[in-house]
């Protein structure tokens, strides 16, 4: 019976045991060496928790070392949450707080971003773990832990923006990873000659796709280093180098790519397939790829973290005009979408062109926010569709409408949530963080989309540059606004509220 | 040159020391939005085309290592 990802793994390592599974700037793994370490770092932590069904954080750059440990983490019956190395000390102690946890894994040059922002707990070394379990036989403890599982056990824990200031954290099970591989590789596609060149870092949802598409079919994935993305030729040599063949990045990744006309030096030849998610593609940078790639696919992919990973898909067959929208697409198999408007009543799919919310049903989604009941019940409510027995279904907060294909085409958000760099900020969050300091009174932080810049307008004493430098302990690089307006009063409302619609129309002026 | 590399960068990153700072790309201290802004900044100031071979880490790890870059993009000019 397949429970969770390592019965797959397993079952790909017998099959192909000497083959690449991962590849990162410093080493490469096969998939029985893979799973070998796992498995020491398996028997490892259950030895030193001596716990089920706890959260491990990994405080671990992307690598074949974070791979590893997550699948330790599985392994040992525990559930693994990937943290940016990033992460300033205030958020990561909130983190640690909300999973109720202490526990830390990381390595022993990850070990140096986690003394710089000042974190003096204790912390489990990677290395040390290996070099201590290596030689012990941990197939009986192992054997115990996998007879226990079940599907609806959590896998993993991703964190992500919370408009009131305290990161959410999505708690996913098994059953909804392995729902989410059926789904992806007989619709999307992906085979065992892939190697995923794998953009997204391992704390976002768009990673589970790199790496478990990968090792469903016995590909291989190719971690490219997140400097490279600074430096298209260096990112393009490395591929080719690698022989990458299917890329699922943000837009952001691609632009950059595009803007400096990078393919026109180095195009990696064996690319087929290219994916994009997280964001809107500016057509222009989608027409940039097509030019060069004319034969490959190219496929728009659609879903939040709170449903696994992807829910609607769209291939994209015909060049657009930039003044049309690509659709989100169609549903995945085995996954429900619902358009509800504003008194939760369906949108059916011949209602072309009526906005409504999209709502998301099925295996796919998540088990709710770990220690978080409040937002739980807000995001995860029962389907008005089914009202005789319990079924949840999860409101996404983004408003959309059907074609007459029967595509979704996205419309906009329903409230303050944003998309920055590929990465979802609750623009809520960030006010939260500036309210925080005694010197601001008021403030209101909005997002020019054409320059996909922060803007953050504000009464108080203190110049810009103050603020980002005080704000860093709590707010990550990405969500620190770059361009700053003092006031001497915030427009309001008749009933007292913020006018953002007016402070949305000054930042998005140019 | 240097200082007006320095106030540019500064304009767009208050919160970094740039005098000190010798790992800017390299140990993440900025990121891509930072350095498409820093490019179109150079570009616009010093007359000079920054092109995808010259967009390497190494170039844009420090003040120095930026002002060493435009200073080789003037000459070839």
């Amino acid at each position: 019976m397949t429970i969770s990802v390592l019965d797959i793994l397993e079952a790909i390592a017998g099959k192909y045991p000497d083959k690449t599974v991962c590849i990162d700037s410093a080493e490469q793994l096969t998939y029985s060496q893979l799973t070998r370490k796992a498995k020491i770092i398996g028997y490892a932590l259950s030895q030193e928790l001596k716990a089920r069904q706890k959260p491990v954080v990994l405080f671990l750059e992307k690598s074949c070392k974070c791979l590893t440990a997550m699948l330790g983490a599985l392994y040992s019956g525990n559930i693994y949450v990937p943290m940016d190395t990033k992460t300033p000390l205030e958020r990561l102690k909130s983190i640690l707080s909300t999973l109720d946890t202490d526990c830390i894994l990381t390595s022993a040059k990850d070990k140096r971003l986690l003394d710089k922002i000042g974190y003096t707990g204790e912390a489990y070394l990677y290395e040390t773990l290996m070099e201590d379990y290596q030689d012990r036989d941990g197939s009986a403890v192992l054997a115990q832990v996998r007879d226990g599982m079940l599907d609806t056990d959590l896998m993993y824990i991703l964190f992500t923006s919370g408009s009131t200031g305290v990161p959410k954290g999505v708690a996913i099970r098994n059953r909804s990873v392995l729902d989410y591989i059926d789904a992806y590789v007989s619709q999307v596609g992906i085979t065992e000659c892939d190697v995923v060149g794998n953009q997204a870092p391992f704390y976002n949802d768009m990673s589970i796709r790199d790496i478990f598409m990968s090792i469903a079919v016995g590909g291989t994935v190719c971690i490219i280093p997140q400097t490279y993305f600074m430096s298209p030729k260096k990112l393009l040599e490395y591929m080719r180098d690698n022989q990458v063949t299917y890329t699922c990045w943000a837009p952001t990744a691609y632009g950059i790519v595009s803007q400096f006309d990078g393919l026109a030096k180095v195009r990696p030849d064996k690319l087929h397939k290219m994916l994009y998610s997280g964001e809107v593609m500016p057509i222009p940078v989608l027409a940039y790829w097509k030019n060069y790639y004319p034969n490959a696919d190219f496929y728009q992919l659609y879903g939040p973290t709170e449903i696994t990973g992807v829910c609607l898909f769209h291939k994209i067959t015909k060049a657009y005009r930039t003044d049309e929208k690509i659709p989100l697409g169609r549903p995945f198999q085995n996954t429900g979408i619902l358009l509800l408007d504003g008194d939760d009543r369906e949108v059916t799919p011949s209602q072309v062109e009526t906005p409504g919310e999209i709502c998301v049903y099925g295996t796919c989604l998540a088990a709710g926010y770990y220690n978080n009941p409040e937002k739980t019940r807000e995001a995860f409510v029962q389907n008005p569709l089914t009202p005789l027995y319990p079924n949840l279904m999860y409101r996404t907060g983004d408003l959309a409408k059907w074609d007459k294909d029967g595509n979704l085409i996205f419309i906009s958000r329903k409230d303050y949530q944003i998309k920055h760099l590929g990465r979802r900020i609750e623009l809520g969050e960030i006010e939260a963080a500036m309210q925080a300091l005694e010197e601001i009174k008021l403030c209101c932080c909005v997002h020019n989309r054409e320059k996909d810049e922060l803007v953050l307008y504000y009464v108080g004493d203190l110049d810009a540059r103050e603020i980002m430098l005080r704000v860093r302990d709590t707010l990550p690089k990405h969500m620190i606004p770059t361009a700053y307006h003092k006031e001497d009063t915030l427009p309001v409302l008749s009933n007292g509220k913020l006018n953002r619609k007016l402070m949305d129309a000054w930042g998005n002026k140019g | 040159m240097k200082e007006q590399i320095l106030q540019i960068l500064e304009g767009i990153r208050p919160d970094v020391d740039f005098k000190k700072e010798n790992a800017l790309v390299e140990e993440g201290v900025i990121d891509s939005f930072d350095i498409i802004q820093i490019i179109s900044e150079l570009n616009d100031n010093f007359d000079v085309n920054i092109s995808v071979d010259d967009l390497l880490p190494e170039n844009f790890d420090s003040a120095d290592a930026m002002a060493a870059l435009i200073a080789r993009l003037q000459n070839e000019q």
